[in-house]
């Protein structure tokens, strides 16, 4: 369950004072959310956690430019966003997917389950950066259009067609694994 | 898997666009059509699979760690602050400047003789015969910069 906007703005607040514990608290609600869009981006485990962590300490540095402090949540994934794609200036984009560089999730028990998640998140990378962190923003439990929009900087008019065509294209880059996706 | 040209319907069935009448034929087709029955199924697990949150591993405190190393979000707050409070002090020296002669009945200010002597000895006279008045601009500065330089004294205040 999200915090309402004004408890953000108030812990947004404090932590802009330096308080530990605020920036703590801000840092538990919000790493779910980085560590998926990260994870959904750069596929491997150690270099999301990494990625996760740079976002933050980024994030909390620059924490007097945020102008309103209730908009913390689509601004902190503008950086993430921002971390991920200067990651990938650095190096090439890996464009298969492992068990090994999902190292978390393939502890999870139910195999079944890990390889749909596999199958998606391998056809997540073959979409352009844009279209991945669309999809995951869009698709994220409680995350409107508004906020899209603001994380990625577009109009908010254009969200829905944008998350539409991104959809397409990754349905049509599932093509051919129904089969595995229903098994 | 088939291709049926109805299946195009799924995506507006899933949005909810589709109206009560829509939503009813196209639900009796799906009974009859394996293919968009098949279709309406992977989108479905596609989306199940999008909403998925990765259960991320614990950072609060290297984070934190690291913050205090680089000095927190604290001293880049304060620089800028620093700046807020340095040019509102400069404005309130040259309203100070501007409005003191007025306020005790000195000449209209004129800056070629604004710090002659026949100007600064009424000050000085001032603060030399009620030295409370010093002592208690000396604690009121003293106190406004406390509580403006520490953000934590600022929050309980």
């Amino acid at each position: 369950m999200w915090p309402d906007q004004n408890e953000v703005a108030a812990l947004v607040a404090y932590a802009r004072d330096g308080d530990e514990e605020a920036i703590s608290r801000l840092i538990t609600i919000h790493k779910g959310l980085i560590y998926t869009i990260v994870i959904r981006m750069v596929v491997n485990a150690d270099t999301a956690r990494d990625l996760t962590h740079d976002a933050f300490i980024r994030a909390f540095r620059k924490l007097r430019d945020l102008k309103t402090p209730g908009n913390f949540r689509p601004w902190l994934c503008a950086i993430a966003r921002r971390i991920v794609l200067d990651h990938f200036r650095g190096e090439n984009r890996k464009r298969t997917v492992s068990f090994e560089e999902i190292g978390d999730i393939a502890a999870e028990p139910d195999l079944a389950a890990v390889r749909k998640r596999m199958i998606i998140q391998d056809a997540l990378s073959r979409l352009n950066p844009r279209d991945r962190l669309l999809l995951v923003l869009a698709y994220y439990q409680g995350f409107s259009h508004r906020e899209v929009a603001q994380a990625l900087k577009i109009p908010e008019s254009n969200v829905r067609v944008y998350v539409q065509r991104a959809r397409d294209r990754l349905r049509e880059l599932l093509k051919g694994r129904e089969h595995e996706l229903l098994s | 898997m088939n291709f049926c040209p109805e299946s195009e319907k799924i995506r507006a069935l899933r949005s909810g666009s589709l109206s009560a009448e829509e939503t009813r034929r196209f639900q009796s087709h799906l009974e009859d059509c394996p293919a968009c029955r098949q279709e309406l199924q992977v989108e479905s697990a596609i989306d199940r699979e999008l909403v998925f949150e990765y259960q991320p591993p614990e950072i609060e405190s290297p984070v934190l760690r690291e913050l205090k190393l680089l000095g927190l979000a604290e001293a880049e707050g304060n620089r800028h602050d620093y700046y807020k409070y340095l040019i509102s002090a400069l404005l309130i020296t040259v309203l100070g400047i501007l409005v003191t002669p007025y306020l005790l009945h000195l000449p209209p200010l004129q800056i070629g003789s604004f710090f002659s002597p026949d100007r600064i000895r009424p000050l000085v006279n001032i603060f030399k015969s009620n030295p409370l008045i010093t002592i208690g601009i000396g604690y009121a500065l003293l106190g406004a910069s406390l509580v403006f330089s520490f953000p934590r004294l600022r929050r309980v205040f």
